[in-house]
């Protein structure tokens, strides 16, 4: 079922909307919670944590992108998730994405803080000047948590392009975001 | 901020470079972006200058053929040098149209397509020492640059350098280690650029270590999945570490800071090269290792 029939389900107040976006994109959600949260039991309910906060948000919200949209309300609670936990319960896919994450941080041992949407505008602009493909590795990596090796499957290029590609963009972003004021 | 707050942050962009994510997916060898930004009308303009961009390059290529190839410079994309997919194009191995007079004697400049540069990334690098060689059965000797070039054949000095580096191996004195027979067992040309005022421990250059017979002593190796490039016919492989520096803090065993370590690993006419950057960028080990390649010093980088 296409998203549009699938968002006039949620309109409709139609509980097969659930089944249906369920179908379509749990698959994708479960894999992304679990990369984050690293337990399959945490990722099912983080799975059903998302179906009902998008029942409960659609409408009035009607996404452009159901797959995104969800993919966004399952990333925001699987944080929200991993701020109650100690620093200690984390995934090593997610040790490993943090990381390479410093590396992107002017200067990581200011322990400043950042205004998070005004960081999230800055990577908007930092997003829209790469060109597709580099901008895709980029968030396939860093916003859907994928493995090198599933990101390079995922696009049919070399896993050294990717490697490289990403050593590239987290200088550049490091690079950005300095010339954007956050010395944090 | 840490690099937790980092990634979190990231769940506040655009959801259209989501949707654009989560839509890519390899079809065959090409990859479909299904949906995004670049779809959007005001980037038919960018597109079209792309093509344009594309045809008057195509059109510079068929001019310098039709020129001989001497005139300024020539060429991106991939492929046997000389074809119009040629990434570079080499003074030596230039299409040789024999009836096409040289127009100008203007020096050439090899472009050099950054993005089918390939940098493995090293978990770790490990080094190496030195051979023992018994002073009764053999005999040491350094070479001079004159006596070095005989051997090889050819300089490895690099034709292009950063301005802030000087050499500090004295014009390639090479050691040499051989049995009283007269043979060569040990061969070894070590040149060192270096900025000696650089405020650091760890000072900012490079070292371009040679050998026919081997390399024996190379400061460090790359013990991780490597991939070669391509540069101007050579394979190459590039590979970075970072890597920290003392003194370390004796209760947060922090270290006082880290570097970028660069190496690049090839054979050129016979020898094996190996060349390891302290400081430099990436873009700068790559000039150095393509002018070592090709023996000029006009490189010009596109894609960095």
């Amino acid at each position: 079922m296409d998203d549009e029939r699938i968002t006039g389900l949620f309109f409709a107040r139609d509980e097969t909307a659930l089944s249906e976006a369920s179908e379509k994109y749990g698959a994708a959600l479960l894999r992304l919670a679990r990369r984050l949260l690293g337990s399959r039991e945490d990722a099912e309910e983080m799975l059903n944590d998302t179906l009902l906060r998008a029942w409960n948000a659609i409408p009035p919200a009607r996404p452009a992108s159901l797959g995104a949209y969800l993919a966004g309300i399952c990333r925001r609670a699987a944080f929200e998730r991993l701020e109650r936990r100690s620093a200690q319960k984390r995934s090593a896919e997610l040790v490993e994405l943090t990381a390479e994450m410093e590396l992107c941080i002017p200067d990581p041992r200011s322990g400043a803080e950042a205004d998070e949407s005004e960081l999230a505008e800055s990577i908007n602009r930092f997003l829209a000047e790469l060109p597709a493909e580099q901008r895709v590795i980029f968030l396939r990596r860093y916003w859907f948590a994928d493995s090198i090796a599933e990101a390079s499957q995922r696009l049919g290029i070399g896993e050294s392009k990717v490697k490289t590609t990403l050593f590239r963009l987290r200088k550049r972003l490091r690079k950005h975001l300095e010339s954007e004021g956050f010395n944090v | 901020m840490n690099g937790e707050n980092l990634l979190k942050s990231l769940g506040g962009i655009d959801e259209r470079f989501v949707a654009e994510a989560m839509s890519a997916r390899s079809e065959g060898r090409r990859t479909a972006f299904c949906a995004g930004p670049e779809r959007r009308p005001r980037h038919i303009g960018a597109a079209a200058a792309a093509c344009l961009a594309a045809a008057l390059i195509a059109s510079a290529f068929f001019a310098s053929l039709r020129r001989g190839a001497s005139e300024g410079d020539v060429l991106l994309g991939s492929g046997e040098p000389g074809s119009v997919e040629s990434p570079y194009l080499l003074p030596s191995r230039a299409p040789q149209i024999s009836e096409a007079p040289a127009v100008s004697d203007a020096p050439e400049t090899l472009l050099l397509d950054m993005g089918a540069i390939h940098i493995n990334e090293q978990e770790s690098i490990v080094s190496d020492s030195a051979p023992y060689f018994a002073p009764a059965l053999y005999r040491d000797e350094r070479w001079g640059s004159a006596a070095v070039e005989e051997y090889f054949g050819r300089s490895f000095a690099p034709a292009w350098r950063p301005d802030d580096l000087a050499s500090v191996s004295d014009g390639g004195l090479m050691a040499t280690v051989k049995r009283e027979s007269g043979e060569v067992v040990w061969d070894e040309l070590y040149l060192v650029y270096r900025d000696e005022d650089y405020p650091d421990p760890i000072k900012r250059g490079f070292t371009v270590i040679a050998s026919k017979l081997g390399l024996g002593r190379c400061c460090v190796y790359m013990t991780d999945s490597t991939e070669t490039s391509d540069v101007f016919g050579t394979e190459v492989v590039f590979g970075h570490c970072r890597l920290s520096y003392g003194p370390y803090d004796p209760d947060t065993h922090e270290p006082s800071g880290w570097y970028d370590i660069y190496l690049a690993d090839f054979e050129l006419d016979g020898a094996q090269v190996s060349v390891t950057a302290n400081r430099l960028t990436e873009e700068e080990l790559v000039k150095v290792v393509a002018s070592i390649i090709s023996g000029t010093d006009g490189i010009e980088l596109v894609g960095a």
